[in-house]
């Protein structure tokens, strides 16, 4: 990572003890009347759209995949279009706890827990999608190797099959690397808890944690394997994504440069997603003093560079386009600058290519207000740089008599706002139910910044 | 009703039969034997047997007790309702699960097809053509092929019924009794039948016109060939039969001509017209030239099109006429576009003299198409393309006669008793007969229909008519061939032919087999143990009679012709609809999502306008208009149609139905319903009338399987190569036409040139270098299939699709679905346009038919992509699909680069609310389910049918042997299936053919199909 880390920076402000941290940040699990009407009505908002998902799904199942707009030819659309988006936007929880914790960007720490969540609930709201779009979800196991009488095994061949292993490996790692981390929180949560009843929920998922000094020992090294383990699952999953089209042989999917782009592509959807909740969530409860203007400024500048290698992808693709001299390249090129929906490349353009070189521009990434939109465009954005990959493609490929429009149906919107609320939904019982900053290496970054030996110590301990 | 009960008895039966044969391992398994027993203990001879019934006795007890019950409950699926299926008059040598095929034949207005029909135990699945019959020989049109699903059609009237309330054929023929005992000699009696065309019912006609001197027997229908039969009048004196051979012609002149979607014989002027185009058989291919106002599969296969208004054609035949010698021509103005091809087109004729053929229109007034006839005895073409026989029909008659004498009697009240004998009048009545109010007026109308129609609501009885495979009759082809047709079932419902009917009119009703037989007895005068022999040789045969012979002809008469009107403002050109005809299988869901040839309109018919009108008139396509016509008007879609000519609407007939079925006459327009041409046809203006009004009032969306790219083609096309097209003199170069890119590059590498025939060529996909494994195929003792398709012959008739759509138990999706790209066909017709000598032109483009099936490419892409294995490969080269372990991921789909492949999105062959329809399932095909993908087979069960047969006679499977029912069907015989690797083998020897290509080679997917590029013949003297 470019971001240079001066061990004389601050990344906490204001006056801060231990005890402080601890109850300013506990406070959202164990206070009253911390969560006000806002809280009430986002959740509840989530609540609604979760059964819009429920509903799409039960329909979904009773009729079948023709209550999408998918058609012949694009086999695949709003279904894919989302499981990627979403996959996507897991990518800056894992960058943030695993690489920049190896990198030892201590100012990671005020933000890791929360992306960590959001990693985990976008890729349980992405896993609905490959396991739904199939036509017979019932047998949809048939993806998994598993021992069976018939002797079958899935097609190892295909980069669906792929897709299986990487995703369920990405949410495996992700959701254990989140739970290590939130032990010493929990057992913080479980002595600071007021009522029996909580102090037992708390105290079961701490797991016994005591604060002892073995205990400290064996869960940095947990962190620092896990770390290692889930590194190359930033770069693994994205890429093993966009196999999915890079082996394919329709044009515009099957493009080398589509690994690196996609990664690229998925941190900085993950950036933009992470912004978009940290700027409310931090001003809602008063977290300024741990989420702090530097914070919002580095993940920005993440984003610009990620932007870049993403504006990179485009233009070599549409480089290689034209230098292969290949006529069905050259026509999805020219499909997506005059074709039906040269709307969307052109969206596309704006919102990933030229909105964010906004954040070149320091005033513009320590305004939050702006920094939102811009994040909001970005998401946008880089969902219709599926859209542009997926159906675009699809509609138009080697025969023009097979070539047909694809619309996205009601229920299409339906599943995906569904989707939505059930990230919100998710997202706001984890800020009700468990610390949303780590508590403890808050502490840890509040004694290296209050004493002098922080840095001997942060030496000493690795 | 009783259900139709399985007698244990006969399973019983069946299981000792197969046994005997012991060809049939499944269910013999149950019987006990000493062999089997050892058998079963050699194979797990460590196993210990837990109980008395070991799981494997126990599985196999579970297995038989399970095909019983599939037995019993699949048959009692099959037979709902109905008395059905006469296992008791099972014809000897009746094998269990094996079909069986019946000659019999298909009429439409009066002509009639030879037919093979498939029955799977009694159930009629498959109407295939009769290689005997003349006008089938093998093939068969679309909606003969459709006509199985008119029998099992759900809307069909099932009982009779008597002013809305249900009745009885009893109640009904006593009711005719009455009203024919009240006539003194019939008078006020009107029998009013469609085109007669069996002797047998022609012969009862007779007799009724006997009977009763005062009582009317007259034959109405929409479409008729009354103005052809003017024409051989004005010629000859007297109505003749005219058919043509086209493939004796080295020149075919159409004006006009709709020879290929109806007339007495569409398949066989397919056949013989493309015949004579046929470079696999001859080194001369004949030059066809095409003048007309709609584009049609001939004008797409013709080598010069020109599209010409009603009166520039009838310029240009006066030119014709009189630059050949025929004298008395009145004074005409060559059209303008037509200058240059007129002068190559005369010498052409005149070179080819007794081996041309000029095609007129029989929409076209009498004196023009006279006038082609002029021309043809000019050049000498009449007994060589042109034979002309007495009229073939039994009970021939000028067809608008009857209908004016109906109209003058219905008009004076004179009419007190009208018995319909099918069609459908009021719906298909001109606009100014008015029969909605004058049937009304008649004291006593009687409706015989296969649905309920517009006419059968009318009526005082509605009495449900028997489908042609329901009853005996009979039937006269084009050239005169009689034929027997056969009924495949007893009738499903309490329905009546209206033979049976019409021996109603003279006595006690007559069963039909009694009628035909008594009639064909009497005719041929044979004894009766002479006449059991022919009877049965007719039947098997399909062919009674060979055909008549040709006329013999007095001298020609002088035509008197006078000036051609110029038109001024737009004219409507009517015509039968190329799938439903004139609407009488308007309730087909077949022929409905059909895409209609050169339009790939589905569900709906459209006034086709030219670009150039509607760039005029500011429309465009899937704009509502409302079309007026002498004060009459009617609402209709727009499609704006390359090739139309200027100022020239088609309307097709045969939909907009008020009454007719759910699929006839839908509730909602959005469900497809059409427009009703019939409401602005004037009995003055049958084919041709002056458009009054047409203003745009609206939309009209319209289901297209093909619809957006005919303008940006150019882009499309240039280097996509996807159809390829060559000059006869340069396909007389000698080299190979079409050399894909990586061939080149391969050819290159191995320092040879590309263009030049390989000799010892292995026939196949070209071998490119591939990093897959290259041995997969090298098995000389297993079959490796293949297809070819000769571009050069489609017309884009659609047969192919329509039995594929029987063969497979393809689905009908609805207008909903084919709009938004979901039709099913495993089959498609591509239809390209090209520029012509580098320039697209809207109003004429070079038109091009290509059959789209799987390709089932050796390294096919949909393979590797699918996750579960759910589409592989077989030995004998066949892409497969498994439809069981398919879970519906479509990924195949989206990696197939020719789109063939097709995915159940909702349940589409889901037919438990009907269930009548099930028993048109093929059980040799698997219905699939929704959630599935599923593509062409190549006709897998065939190839495994005959493979079995083989290996029972203990011999290679020969090349040549499976036909898929695509190839079966073609009337022009462009697709040419079987053993690529069997040198004997059509197929393997068209891919030798310097024609051969496969459809984007660069992919190296090595497709099995591959195309014969087109060649065509067109005059050197224009560019």
């Amino acid at each position: 990572m470019p971001i240079a880390n001066s061990p004389k920076e601050h990344f906490l402000e204001g006056e801060n003890t231990h005890a402080s941290i601890e109850r300013d940040i506990t406070r959202l699990q164990l206070e009253k009347n911390v969560h006000g009407r806002a809280w009430f009505l986002v959740v509840g908002l989530g609540f609604l759209l979760i059964n819009v998902f429920l509903l799409s799904v039960v329909w979904l199942l009773f009729e079948g995949i023709g209550i999408w707009g998918n058609n012949q030819p694009v086999g695949w659309g709003f279904d894919i279009i989302n499981f990627v988006w979403w996959i996507g936007i897991g990518h800056a929880g894992t960058l943030i706890s695993a690489i920049l914790l190896l990198m030892r960007q201590r100012w990671r720490n005020s933000i890791n827990r929360f992306a960590e969540a959001m990693t985990i609930f976008a890729v349980m709201c992405a896993g609905v999608y490959p396991l739904l779009h199939t036509g017979r979800p019932w047998v949809a196991y048939w993806l998994f190797p598993y021992p069976n009488m018939l002797a079958m095994w899935p097609q190892f061949r295909s980069p669906l099959v792929w897709d299986v292993f990487a995703v369920t490996t990405y949410m495996t790692v992700s959701v254990v690397f989140w739970y290590v981390g939130l032990v010493p929180d929990l057992a913080s949560l479980r002595d600071r808890a007021k009522t029996r009843i909580v102090k037992l929920i708390y105290g079961v998922f701490a797991l016994g944690w005591r604060g002892a000094a073995r205990h400290w020992a064996r869960y940095e090294h947990a962190s620092l394997l896990l770390a290692g383990l889930s590194t190359p699952l930033v770069l693994s999953v994205h890429t093993i994504v966009s196999y999915d089209f890079a082996v394919s042989i329709v044009p515009g999917w099957n493009v080398t440069v589509f690994p690196p782009y996609f990664v690229a592509g998925a941190v900085f959807a993950g950036f933009a997603m992470v912004i978009i909740f940290a700027v409310p969530l931090r001003k809602y409860y008063g977290f300024e003093r741990y989420i702090t203007l530097k914070h919002f400024d580095w993940m920005a500048k993440v984003m610009l560079a990620t932007g870049l290698i993403v504006v990179y992808g485009y233009l070599l693709e549409m480089f290689f386009a034209w230098y292969s001299g290949n006529v069905y390249e050259l026509s999805l090129l020219w499909n997506r600058f005059h074709g039906p929906y040269a709307w969307s490349f052109y969206l596309l353009l704006i919102l990933n290519g030229l909105i964010p070189q906004l954040l070149w521009f320091s005033r513009v990434r320590r305004n939050l207000g702006l920094l939102v939109a811009i994040s909001l465009c970005v998401s946008v954005g880089m969902w219709f740089e599926r859209f542009v990959i997926i159906p675009v493609s699809l509609s138009r490929d080697y025969l023009p008599s097979a070539w047909h429009y694809y619309t996205p149906t009601f229920w299409d919107f339906a599943m995906f706002i569904g989707t939505i609320g059930l990230f919100v939904f998710l997202l706001f019982l984890f800020v009700r139910f468990l610390p949303m900053i780590n508590i403890y290496e808050m502490k840890e970054l509040h004694e290296e910044e209050s004493h002098a030996y922080g840095d001997a110590l942060q030496g000493a301990r690795h | 009703m009783e259900q139709q009960r399985i007698n244990l008895d006969d399973v019983q039966r069946v299981i000792d039969s197969t046994e005997a044969r012991s060809d049939w391992k499944g269910l013999e398994q149950i019987v006990r034997t000493e062999e089997h027993e050892r058998w079963r203990e050699d194979e797990f001879p460590h196993r210990k047997k837990p109980v008395d019934v070991d799981r494997r006795r126990f599985l196999q007890l579970m297995g038989a007790s399970l095909a019983l019950a599939g037995l019993g409950s699949a048959g009692c699926r099959r037979l709902p309702q109905e008395k059905s299926v006469p296992f008791v008059r099972a014809p000897e040598g009746f094998i269990h699960g094996v079909a069986t095929r019946y000659a019999s034949i298909h009429t439409e207005s009066g002509y009639s097809t030879g037919v093979l029909v498939e029955s799977f135990e009694g159930r009629p699945i498959r109407v295939d053509g009769n290689p005997n019959h003349p006008a089938s020989r093998g093939a068969l049109g679309i909606r003969a092929q459709a006509s199985i699903l008119d029998m099992y059609d759900p809307d069909r009237l099932k009982e009779v019924h008597m002013d809305g309330k249900p009745s009885t054929w009893e109640a009904f023929y006593q009711a005719l009794g009455t009203r024919l005992d009240q006539t003194t000699g019939g008078e006020g009696f009107v029998v009013l039948s469609t085109i007669i065309g069996s002797p047998t019912l022609a012969a009862l006609k007779n007799a009724f016109e006997t009977r009763y001197p005062q009582g009317r027997w007259l034959q109405y229908e929409p479409v008729s060939r009354d103005e052809a039969f003017q024409a051989t009048e004005l010629v000859y004196g007297r109505p003749l039969e005219a058919a043509y051979q086209p493939a004796e012609a080295r020149v075919l002149v159409s004006f006009d001509s709709r020879c290929f979607s109806h007339g007495p014989s569409p398949v066989q002027m397919m056949r013989d017209a493309m015949a004579a185009r046929d470079l696999k058989t001859r080194e001369e291919i004949s030059r066809i030239y095409a003048f007309e106002t709609t584009p049609t599969g001939l004008g797409a296969v013709a080598d010069h099109r020109l599209p010409l208004k009603v009166d520039e054609l009838q310029n240009l035949l006066y030119a014709v006429a009189s630059r050949v010698g025929v004298a008395g021509i009145p004074a005409h103005t060559v059209p303008a576009s037509c200058r240059e091809l007129l002068e190559p087109l005369v010498a052409d004729l005149t070179r080819h003299r007794g081996a041309s053929l000029v095609l007129a229109g029989e929409h076209l007034d009498a004196p023009f198409q006279a006038l082609a006839l002029v021309i043809n005895e000019a050049l000498g073409n009449v007994g060589k393309t042109v034979v002309l026989r007495e009229p073939v029909l039994p009970a021939f008659t000028y067809v608008d006669r009857n209908r004016a004498v109906l109209d003058e009697l219905l008009g004076a009240g004179r009419v007190q008793t009208l018995l319909m004998l099918g069609g459908d009048p009021v719906y298909t009545g001109f606009a100014d007969s008015d029969y909605v109010n004058r049937i009304a007026q008649v004291e006593f109308t009687a409706h015989l229909t296969e649905r309920k129609c517009t006419t059968s609501e009318l009526c005082n009885w509605a009495l449900p008519q028997s489908h042609f495979l329901e009853y005996w009759a009979d039937g006269v082809a084009f050239d005169g061939t009689v034929s027997i047709q056969q009924p495949l079932i007893e009738p499903l419902y309490d329905s009546r032919s209206e033979l049976e009917v019409a021996s109603a009119l003279l006595g006690p009703e007559e069963p039909s087999l009694k009628l035909v037989q008594d009639y064909h007895r009497n005719r041929s005068q044979q004894p009766d143990g002479e006449f059991n022999r022919s009877w049965r040789r007719w039947l098997s045969g399909g062919v009674v009679s060979e055909a008549t012979p040709q006329a013999s002809l007095s001298t020609i008469q002088r035509l008197t012709l006078g000036p051609v009107e110029p038109i001024d403002g737009m004219t409507l050109v009517i015509e039968p609809d190329p799938s439903v005809y004139d609407g009488r299988q308007a309730n087909n869901g077949w022929l409905r999502e059909l895409p209609q040839p050169l339009t790939q309109l589905c569900w709906d018919n459209a006034l086709l306008v030219s670009f150039a009108t509607a760039k005029r008139l500011q429309l465009s396509t899937q704009d509502e208009v409302t079309l007026r016509v002498r004060e009459r008007s009617v609402k209709a879609p727009v499609l704006v149609h390359m090739g139309q000519a200027d100022d020239t609407l088609t309307a097709y007939l045969g939909l907009g139905q008020e009454v007719g079925g759910h699929i006839a006459a839908p509730r909602e327009i959005v469900s497809g319903k059409g427009f009703n041409a019939y409401a602005v046809r004037h009995s003055a203006n049958r084919w041709v009338a002056p458009i009054t009004g047409l203003e745009r009032t609206g939309l009209w969306p319209l289901a297209l399987t093909q619809m957006h790219h005919t303008l940006d083609v150019e882009l499309i096309d240039s280097g996509r190569n996807i159809v390829h097209d060559f000059r006869i003199d340069e396909y007389r170069k000698g080299e190979r036409l079409v050399v894909g890119y990586f061939e080149k590059v391969a050819a290159e590498l191995q320092g040879r040139d590309p263009e030049q025939p390989i000799v010892d060529e292995v026939p196949g996909p070209a071998q490119l270098p591939t990093l897959y494994s290259e041995d997969e195929f090298d098995k000389p003792e297993i079959n490796q299939w293949g297809m070819t398709i000769d571009l050069g012959l489609c017309t884009g008739c659609n047969a192919c699709v329509i039995a594929c759509q029987a063969e497979n138990n393809i689905p009908v999706v609805g207008k909903d679905q084919v709009t938004i790209g979901r039709e099913m066909h495993w089959i498609r017709i591509d239809r390209y346009y090209k520029p012509k000598n580098g320039f697209f032109d809207p109003s004429n483009p070079a038109t091009y038919f290509m059959p789209v099936n799987c390709m089932h490419c050796e390294k096919a892409p949909c393979e590797p992509v699918c996750p579960v294995a759910a589409t592989v490969h077989s030995v004998d080269g066949l892409n497969q699909m498994i439809y069981n372990r398919c879970v519906g991921t479509r990924y195949c789909s989206n990696n197939c680069p020719y789109k063939v492949r097709r995915f159940n999105f909702l349940n589409y062959a889901n037919h438990h609310d009907v269930p009548v329809l099930k028993m048109l399932n093929n059980p040799q095909v698997t219905v699939r389910g929704r959630g599935v993908m599923e593509k062409c087979t190549y006709c897998v069960q065939r190839i495994s049918k005959a493979r079995i047969l083989a290996k029972r006679e203990n011999r290679p499977l020969e090349g040549n042997e499976v036909r898929t029912a695509c190839q079966a069907a073609c009337p022009p015989q462009v697709i040419e299936f079987g053993d690529i690797r069997d040198r004997a083998s059509k197929v393997a020897k068209n891919k030798l053919n310097r024609r051969n290509y496969e459809l984007l080679q660069e992919l190296n997917t090595r497709p099995r199909t591959s195309y014969l590029a087109r060649v065509s013949n067109p005059s050197k003297v224009v560019g």
